[in-house]
Parts: C-alpha cells; structure tokens; sequence
C-alpha cells in the first residue's frame, strides 16, 4: 500500500508503506547506505538479511552480504569491516546473539561503529520462537548501545538514528536496535520511508576511513594490555562514551524530527503530564500498554506509560525525574534473570533510589516470556494492585502473570508428556496461584 | 617489624657472603634461637616478602617452598605467583605472606620486610629507565633485607675471560675450552674453592655491587647479601632458603620436607631433589649469620600492622584519585598507532649467555644467522658481517648453533670485565657492556 | 640447507624487536621470514595463542596493521577485512593502488579445533588471503596441553605422566586440502629457503593461501633453545615433518629427506619424549611412531608415477 497524501512537505517527500518489523529493518540498512553486511540466518530475524541480499543482487544497494558459518564468525567480520571504515549493518536473535558474545564485547572494545538489529526471541531451554528480552539483555553490559522499539516505524527510525549515533566520534560504539519477534519482526504496519536523499543529508558517507585500517598509516586494534590499570582506562573510556551517548542522541534526535516530524526520545512517555501511576514496560508491548492507559484513564485512573526506548546509556536521571514523582510504579519484565527476577525492575529501583524520599511503590511483574500474550486487562489488573500498593504501603512480591487457564493447560500437557493418570485432568497447581503471595 | 634493637645486625658485616665449606648435605637442626615456643605469643606482625626472578627459574615453586615451610611450621601464608603474560626469560615475582592468622591482605607487596632475586642481572635489566619499566618500583624500605643471587658461578674460567684475545682470539677461544673442560671434569658444584670463585666474580667481589644495588634499591648497603651460587644449584630454590633463614622460624628439617612436597607436586625427578637440598644446605649455611634477621612474626611487641593491613600505605600513599574522563576515540580505544614500538622492551635483560662475532670467522654468507634470530637481533652490517643488538637479544643463541663457521661464539654474561670488553675490542659490540650493567651503572 | 643465496634476500627487518615471545621461538622466526618475504602492505589478523602477545599495547613490532580477534574466529575477521577493503574501493572511496595482503596468524589449538569452522567457512568462500598455522603442537599459551596437534607419545601439561599423547597428530594439511585451497605448504622456520620459495609462489596465486609451519618450542617441548634449529632439521631429516606444497589439487614433497633418519634421533633431542628411553626403553611406541611416518612416505611414494630419486 502506498500512500503519501498528508499535507506536510515532509510526508510528501517521504513514502508510506505497509511493512513488517524485519522490512522496516532492512530499510533502514538500505536507506542508511549500508555498505557490508555479515549475516547468518536465524528465526525470526532471517527475513531481513534475505531482503537485504535481494537489494545487493538487484542493484538497489551497492556493496557486499556475504553469509558466514556462525554469528561469531559474523561478529567478527561486522567488527573487522567496521574498522576497516565499511558501514556495516548485522542481524540476528536470541541464540545467534548469545553465540556472538563473546565477539561482542571484543568489538564494543576496538570502539568501532556499526548497527545490528536482534530480533528478541526468548532462550533456551526450552527452545522456543517467540519473543522476550533475555537475549537483548544478556548484552547489555557489552558496550553496545541499545535502542528498543515499539513498532515498525521505530524501527526503521531506530537504524538510521543508530547509524548516526554510532559513528559519532564522541560515542563510537556499535548500536543494538532490539524489536521484537513476531509482534513486530512478521507483523506489517504503516511505516513511513524517508526520502533517500533527505537521508543522505542527515546520514552522510563515514568520514573517518583515514582513521580506519584502510587508512594510509599502520595501526594495531585490540591489543592486549598487560595490566589492570591500562586494562580500567579503557574499559572505562567506554563508560564515558556510552553515558556521554545520551545527550549526543538528544542532538541527532532534533535533526531526526526535523527530518521526520517524529520524535525520539531515550524515554517514551505516554499520558504521564498529570499521571500519579505509571507502567513501566519495554518493547512492542507498549502499545498493548497504551490501550490499558487509555481504558484507565476514561475509568478516571490518573495513570500512564513510561517505555525506555533506550536501555544502553540508561537514561536513570530522566526516569527518575518522570517516575520519582509517582504514587505507583509498575514495572512489566519481558524477561527474567533467575535467582533475581525482573532485570528492568532491578535497574527501575536502582534509578529511583537516587530521588528522595518519599519514593513510588515499586512493583514487580513478569510477563511475555516466549511472547506469552499479555492482555489489556492484565495492564489493568497490575494497575490495581500499585494502587493497592501505594495506598496501604505493602508492596506485594513479583508475579508471575499466568492464570488458571494457563495452569490448568500446563497440566494437561503434564498428563501427555508424562502419561500420568495421576494428574487430574484441568486441575489447578496444588498450591493456588496465589500461592506465592502468602 | 623489622629489626628490633636487640637484634645484633651490625653494618661491620661484610656484604658478600662467603660461605663456609659446603656441609656436604648433612641435614642441620636449626640453630636459630628463635624458637618455635616464641611464635606462639600473641602478637605478631605480618612477614611480607617477595621472591624475584625470571620465568623458568621455578620462581613460583620457590614461593611455594617459602610458604610450604612457614605453613609447616604453623603460620597461614598466603604465597601468590604474579607473572605477566610474557614468558620464558621473562621477570617473574612470587609473593609470600605469612601471619598467625589467616592472612587478609592481597596483591602486590608494595612494602616487603625482604627480598630475594635469582638473578642479579635482573636489577640491571628492570632498571634501565623506559616508559614500560617501572623503575621507581624496585625502591624498597630502606630497612628492607635484599638477598642477591649470583647463580652459575662458574669456578672454570670461561673463554672470552682469556686475555689479550685481539692477538689471538682463535687460539685465546680454544685454550679455554680446553682449560675449560679440564677443570669441569674434576670439580662438582659445592666443592669449588673460594679461589676459584673469587676469580671468576672478581666483579662483584668487594662492596662495589653492594653499594651500587643499595642505591638502585633504597636500602642500607649493610642489608644487601651477595650469594654467589655454584653451577647447577638452584637459584630460586636458594631464594627461598635465604629468606626461610632471615625469617628464623622455620627449621631445617620443616625446609627438606617443603621442598621434598612442592617439588614432587611440581612433577620434577630425583635428581631435581637432590640439586634443590645440596642448594638448601649451601643457602642454608651461607646466610646463617643472618638468621631470624626477620623476626616480625615473633615480635610481641605492639605493632601497628597486627591488623593485617599494610600500614605504611593506609590511604593512597601521597597518590590521589583523579577522575577518568572522555577522551577522544582516537586514544580512547586499546590501539597502537606507532610502529616497531617493540623497541621499548629491553628483553636483552632476558638472558644470560649472549653472542659475539668472531670477525676472523665470519664467510660473509650475509643470511643464515640474520635469517635464524627469530627476534630481528641479528642484522646485517657495513662489512657484510652481522651486529648484533645485545639490547634486544634474549640469547636464544640459535644463531651459533647454525653459523656454520662458528662464527659467533656465546658469552657468559657472568664472565669477567677485561674478558668482555676485549671481545667487545675485537667486534665493537656495545651491547657487551650490558654484562655486569649494576655495577656498570652505578660509574655512571 | 645449503648456504646459496636462493630467493633469500638480505634486507633490513621488517620486524622489530623486543617480542616477549620466548627466546628461540619457532612461531616467531616463522611469522618473521614471511613478513619479510610479503613486505609491509599486509594486516595480521590474530586469534588468541601464543602470538597474541606480539602486541599488547603499548608495543608492537610490526610497522603494518594487527588486529587481534578471537580463538575461533580470525579467518572471519580476515573476511570482514577483505570485504570492506573491496567494497569501499569498488565505491572508490579508498585509493586501489596498494594489494593489500590479509594474514591469518592462528596456532595448532585454533587451527585444528576451535576455529576450524571459521577456517573452513573462509575457504568455501575462497577468501583472498594467507593463512599461517604456527603449530607447536599444544596449547602453548597455557601451558603446553595437549591439543589436536600433539603427536602420539608426546608428554604435555595435560598428559604429564603415563604413555604421553595417546593418539596421533590430526592431519590438518589433509583437512585443508580437502577444501581445494589455491595453495596449501608445509614449512619451518629452519629451512628457510623452502618457506622463501613457497610465499614467493604462493603470491602468485588468488584465493587462500595456506601454510602450516612447524614451530619447535623451547618452552613446550623441552630443549635449550640453542637446539632449534637442530631440531626443526630433525623434524625434517627424519620425515617427521614433510615439506609439502599443493598446488592445483596435486600435493609435490619440496624435500624428500633420503635416507630418512630415525625418528628416534628426533624424539631424543626433546624433553617432552624422554619418558619413551628412560627409565624404560618403550620400543613399542617409538616402533609405532616410526612406523607412522615410514607409512606415511611409502605411501606417497606408490602414489608416484615414478618413484622420485633421492
């Protein structure tokens, strides 16, 4: 579908389309005049890469996909080409992004630029398809920046920002762009292009290729250091780079809009002028979030939704400004880091800790692991509960969002794997699902 | 710690430790009147002290011995090895802290009670001044005890120690090898006379080495020792003896069977044993006049260090913190944009044999050796003969092993000074001068 | 090795010095020769080994770029290279004049087991670039355990008592040959005439250029490292080591050592076999490593239209 027919003089330069998450990825590479593209297959990411080639095969883009036998293999070589002055453009999910670990702290750390989209796909074990964060987060203390989307138009905006971002001499280290599989990597939405030659203007050529390793002079990338002293200096020239990455982004986001006539700020805030409850959640399911803000708040609840779009600088001072006014703070995990629960919750509490007292009740829940659904009234529910909260004072343990019907599916599927008559049929957990909360 | 004022260390000691004839591996009952009974009382300090070496010198097994021998005789001990990622040749320092009570306190000993090295050339090598070097880190306390060990004192004068060789060096290089093997045949390491050592250290015999040493380290020269070691015993080994002996709380018998434990774990035979006790009875005896020297861990006196914590650096020691901020990408990154910066690293310092032209040798093949030194030591000169950089040299001596004139001879960086430097007449190798740098050094 | 002139050159060092590599290091007097022979256009691209340390920062001695990667995947990282390089001068965004030579420098435990998947992908891909495998034949880096490259009988950190290596050394030439390189040799660092002659030709061709030297270790094996270039020529006199080159899928020994020493000559000289003469002479296993290597030359010999002559 094309449409274009807004008034502005922007959208007329700019074209309108129906695309999945993965093509408005795959756009965003192409618009972004992506030079080199190491890829390796994995669902649900593989769409973009297949894109990607068809455009170097058809002309469309000039320059180089060449598969690999590993995301390893494939870090590296995004890696080496990056320093070698190409602007280079990856994806991958869930395992494929574990697999490249190792390779992406060592990239972050030879602080050269380029952007890979992962596509959030829960971990093993069990194996599974579809999305939640554990991937995306077991990155985040890489060195790689990250952006988190809410849509396809996010998306695409997301990898040409990145570009930008990541080359900027005052950060220089490569960008995540993380959206989710299938609620948007499959999903098709409206996604506004920018015109090429707009993009062209706001995303120049890189200009540091006499910096790079195709440059005239020698250089030796990712030495060894012999000690700790040497080794903290440059660890912690990342640091600075990645807190000094939040205001540089503030930078490219008003040239983006002026662009665009779209915002992108490292915190989506939504209904929040006048709100004394807020969600907290990351991802595409902030828009499920928006309906349940938007059903509250015709209810009279003054709540709404505050959704990170960036992770990786964590924006802590602008959190804590937006949420350090709230009664109730309810933070949505897509993810869940064992022994400790929700990671977001964890890095919510520790960004509020810094406001004075007194501090909103903090509430914890985990939700869309393996892209299980979460519901409107779900949002609503947990909105209920940090009401409760913030009014009686008693903060309730994490939960776990899963209802007797889960329950009682679950242990059919007990009775089957374990052909077990003993399991009686549709029954709920012994312990009540309330159980944990006693 | 320290030594307290009863102690009866005395600058009239002399600085070079001649030892008595060698016991002849009889085990000795310790004769240091710091008893075990004593170490009991309440009150101790902590004994920090380092053992210094080079990588393959069994430096780490040597702190293991240390710490092995004061862990038999009742004390937690804390013995860590710290090598860099370089490798064989390369500086190597174990760290071994002993304490009544399990020893807190990690890392470097920035302030030890004493220190030994294996290797006396290392002085020389760690304190030539380059950016990579941290000199100003060999300072210790000036009441610190230093232990120096000359190893491979070789009672057999070595070739280039011949005189006058500019008149005939072909004939100066095959006497001494025959003088050379001749004496070898009837002297077993131990039994070398006093003579014969005197003759073949004449550098460092005399306080000359002492003082230099007491200047390069910030000691008082009355706390260096000298410990000339016969060939094949083992210089680590002898570290850990001399400073098992300062320390006067660990008994000979608690020493055999530490060592008889870390070797037999270090997986080396018989024959490494029996090296390792003839280098304990000798280490043993040399530094006996010096027993329990170190005696922090009997000191019931008050002292402030009883916490565990070292605190002649209880803040940042006259250091500050500084805030790390953004610098530019350029230099922000671990990224060398210089070239052949390997230059910086002496590791001429590695070794203890180099090589020498013998210029009236040398065919002029203009390739085998140059091509041989896997560390670019070896180029080709004016005369189409090669130099050598004695700077970067790790005396691999693989090129004399392939010239196939034997063109280029090894030297004994422990040979004398006129033998050296008439060598160095005939080919004009400055590097040549690195032998005997501490004392060398100290002229400057 | 005769002492003619051949393809060997005098000229300064390309290298400097100053390495922390171990005195008489084969890998080192490996990398040194054919940084030479290829001058300085090249980028080293390292894996984690023993070579690793060549670089750490502040000290280089290579007056050419070096990037170092990961254990598993330096012939990926040589391919992210290549592909920029290619890419951004087809766009004509960096000057075409200089051919830039991309150098893999992986050792036996890299080559042979955790980066063979990326080698492997490297030479489907028929990647432009040379290859040197430094096989000291262990873990050197470690501590000298045993990898897939430790020969049969060979005492290591992990196989420190007992029989030594339990199986024989992997055939990484046959594994790379598989893949039909553009050219594939075996060197050493002590035949240096050999190596010189060999990156001349592999110059010459494009796609991957293989090379596996054998680097005796001092450190590792256990001999004064005096002896190396004693032993790199028992490692060639006796057959142990071929000297092989494979050009256009036909394998050619570049020196046919006649008559071939015992094994037993070599095995003697090194630390890492003594267990196999004392206390007890083990004639069982040095039986069987000899018969290896006699099978291995009679073999190619039939192989031979006609027998080649010594």
């Amino acid at each position: 579908m094309i449409a274009g027919s807004e008034g502005s003089q922007r959208s007329q330069r700019s074209e309108r389309r129906l695309l999945t998450g993965n093509q408005a990825a795959a756009w965003g590479a192409r618009l972004g005049g992506v030079d080199y593209v190491p890829a390796f297959p994995i669902t649900p990411q593989t769409e973009i890469i297949e894109a990607l080639a068809a455009w170097f095969d058809d002309g469309s883009l000039m320059g180089r996909l060449t598969m690999f036998e590993s995301e390893h293999s494939m870090m590296t070589a995004a890696g080496t080409a990056a320093a070698a002055g190409a602007r280079t453009f990856t994806a991958t999910s869930s395992q494929g992004l574990l697999y490249s670990l190792e390779m992406m702290y060592a990239v972050a750390g030879w602080r050269v630029p380029f952007v890979m989209v992962n596509v959030s796909r829960g971990l093993a074990s069990p194996i599974t398809l579809e999305s939640d964060h554990n991937d995306v987060l077991a990155a985040r203390d890489t060195g790689f920046l990250q952006i988190h989307c809410a849509t396809a138009q996010e998306v695409l905006d997301a990898v040409l920002i990145a570009f930008r971002w990541s080359e900027d001499r005052r950060v220089r280290l490569p960008v995540i762009v993380n959206q989710d599989g299938f609620s948007l990597s499959f999903t098709r939405e409206p996604v506004d292009i920018p015109n090429e030659d707009a993009v062209r203007a706001f995303l120049p050529t890189r200009g540091d290729l006499d910096e790079t390793l195709s440059g005239p002079s020698p250089q030796s990338l990712g030495v060894a250091v012999l000690d700790g002293s040497t080794y903290s200096y440059f660890r912690y020239q990342m640091e600075r780079a990645a807190q000094g990455a939040l205001p540089v982004l503030l930078d490219i986001e008003k040239e983006f809009e002026s662009m665009t006539g779209r915002r992108f700020l490292p915190i989506d805030e939504y209904r929040m002028h006048d709100a004394e409850m807020a969600i907290v959640v990351v991802g595409s399911l902030g828009t499920q979030a928006m309906v349940a803000v938007d059903e509250m708040r015709a209810e009279g609840v003054r709540v709404g939704l505050v959704r990170p779009r960036v992770l990786r600088p964590f924006p802590r001072n602008a959190l804590a400004l937006t949420l350090g006014r709230m009664r109730g703070v309810a933070v949505v995990d897509q993810d869940l880091s064992p022994g400790f629960g929700g990671i977001l919750h964890g890095e919510i509490a520790a960004a509020l800790y810094a406001r004075p007292e007194p501090r909103p009740s903090l509430t914890s829940y985990i939700g869309g692991l393996g892209g299980r659904f979460v519901s409107v009234t779900e949002f609503k529910r947990i909105v209920d509960e940090t009401v409760v909260a913030s009014i009686t004072g008693h903060v309730p343990p994490p939960r776990l969002l899963f209802t007797d019907e889960e329950a009682r599916s679950i242990r059919m599927l007990q009775q089957i794997a374990d052909d077990a008559p003993q399991y009686e049929l549709g029954a709920p957990f012994a312990s009540g699902l309330e159980g944990d909360r006693a | 710690m320290k030594c307290t004022s009863d102690h009866h260390i005395t600058t009239s000691l002399p600085s070079v430790v001649t030892f008595p004839p060698p016991a002849k591996f009889k085990p000795q009952v310790a004769t240091t009147n710091r008893s075990v009974a004593l170490l009991l009382d309440a009150g101790f300090g902590v004994l920090r002290v380092r053992i210094h070496g080079r990588g393959g010198q069994g430096i780490k097994t040597s702190g293991r011995v240390l710490a092995s021998a004061l862990f038999g005789e009742g004390f937690a001990v804390q013995d860590a090895p710290h090598f860099g990622a370089e490798r064989r040749g390369a500086p190597v320092v174990a760290s071994i802290r002993a304490d009544r009570s399990f020893v807190r306190e990690r890392g470097r000993i920035e302030h030890p009670d004493a220190v030994a090295w294996a290797d006396e050339t290392l002085l020389g090598a760690l304190r030539r001044k380059t950016p990579l070097s941290t000199s100003a880190a060999l300072r210790l306390d000036p009441d610190a005890f230093v232990v120096v060990v000359v190893a491979g004192v070789d009672p057999v004068p070595a070739p280039v120690r011949m005189k006058a060789p500019e008149e005939s060096p072909e004939h100066a290089f095959e006497q001494a090898s025959e003088q050379a093997s001749e004496q070898a045949s009837d002297q077993t390491p131990g039994q070398c006379s006093r003579e014969a050592l005197g003759r073949s250290t004449g550098l460092l015999s005399g306080r000359g080495p002492a003082r230099t040493m007491a200047a390069t380290l910030g000691v008082d020269e009355a706390r260096i020792r000298i410990l000339m070691l016969p060939p094949e015993l083992h210089a680590g080994i002898a570290c850990a003896v001399a400073l098992a002996r300062l320390c006067g709380v660990v008994r000979w018998e608690t020493l055999l069977g530490a060592i008889d434990v870390e070797l037999s774990e270090a997986g080396v035979g018989e024959a490494a044993r029996v090296v390792a006790h003839r280098t304990a009875s000798f280490a043993w005896d040399a530094l006996s006049p010096d027993a329990g020297v170190l005696h922090s861990l009997a000191d019931p006196g008050p002292s402030p260090r009883r916490a565990g914590i070292d605190t002649r650096s209880p803040d940042l020691g006259g250091k500050r913190w500084v805030s790390v901020e953004r610098d530019d990408v350029s230099v922000a990154a671990p990224r060398i944009l210089a070239s052949r910066t390997s230059r910086h690293n002496p590791t001429g310092g590695w070794g203890t044999k180099h090589p020498v032209l013998r210029p009236e040798r040398c065919r002029r093949c203009w390739w085998i050796c140059t091509v041989a030194c896997p560390d670019s030591a070896i180029s080709l000169g004016g005369h189409g003969m090669p130099t050598i950089d004695q700077t970067h040299c790790k005396g691999c001596m693989i090129c004399a092993t392939q010239c196939p004139n034997q063109a280029l001879v090894a030297v004994d960086d422990f040979a004398s000074a006129e033998g050296a430097e008439g060598v160095q007449g005939v080919q004009g190798v400055q590097g040549v001068q690195r032998l005997r740098g501490i004392e060398r050094e100290g002229h400057v | 090795m005769s002492a003619g002139r051949g393809a060997v050159t005098p000229r300064p060092h390309l290298m400097a010095s100053g390495t922390s590599m171990c005195p008489g290091c084969g890998g080192l007097q490996v990398v040194k020769q054919i940084y030479e022979h290829l001058g300085r256009d090249v980028v080293f691209v390292n894996a984690a080994g023993c070579l690793t340390l060549l670089a750490p920062y502040p000290t280089t001695p290579f007056q050419s770029s070096w990037i170092y990667t990961s254990m598993a995947s330096a012939p990926a990282g040589a391919q992210g290279l290549v592909d920029a390089i290619e890419v951004l001068r087809s766009k004509g965004r960096i000057s075409g004049r200089r051919r830039i030579h991309v150098v893999v420098l992986t050792g036996d435990g890299a080559a042979n087991g955790i980066g063979l998947s990326s080698t492997s992908g490297a030479l489907d891909r028929r990647l432009d670039f040379y290859y040197l495998c430094y096989d000291n034949e262990g873990y050197g880096n470690t501590g000298h355990q045993t990898s897939p490259a430790t020969p049969e009988g060979a005492r290591t950190s992990t196989d420190a008592l007992g029989p030594g290596c339990s199986q024989p050394k992997k055939d990484l030439f046959s594994i790379w040959a598989a893949h039909e390189p553009s050219y594939l040799a075996t060197v050493i660092g002590a035949e240096p005439q050999d190596l010189a002659r060999k990156v001349e030709r592999a110059r010459g061709c494009q796609g991957p250029k293989m090379f596996i030297a054998l680097a005796p270790c001092p450190t590792g094996w256990g001999f004064d490292p005096k002896d190396a270039g004693r032993i790199g020529h028992l490692a060639v006199s006796t057959g142990v080591w071929a000297l092989r080159e494979r050009v256009d899928g036909k394998t050619v020994h570049t020196k046919i050592p006649r008559p071939r020493r015992l094994v037993e000559d070599y095995l003697r000289a090194q630390k890492r076999f003594q267990h196999l003469f004392s206390p007890v002479r083990r004639d069982d296993v040095i039986q069987r490593i000899q018969a290896r290597i006699t099978d291995a030359w009679e073999d190619w010999f039939r192989g031979q239209p006609t027998r080649p002559r010594a």
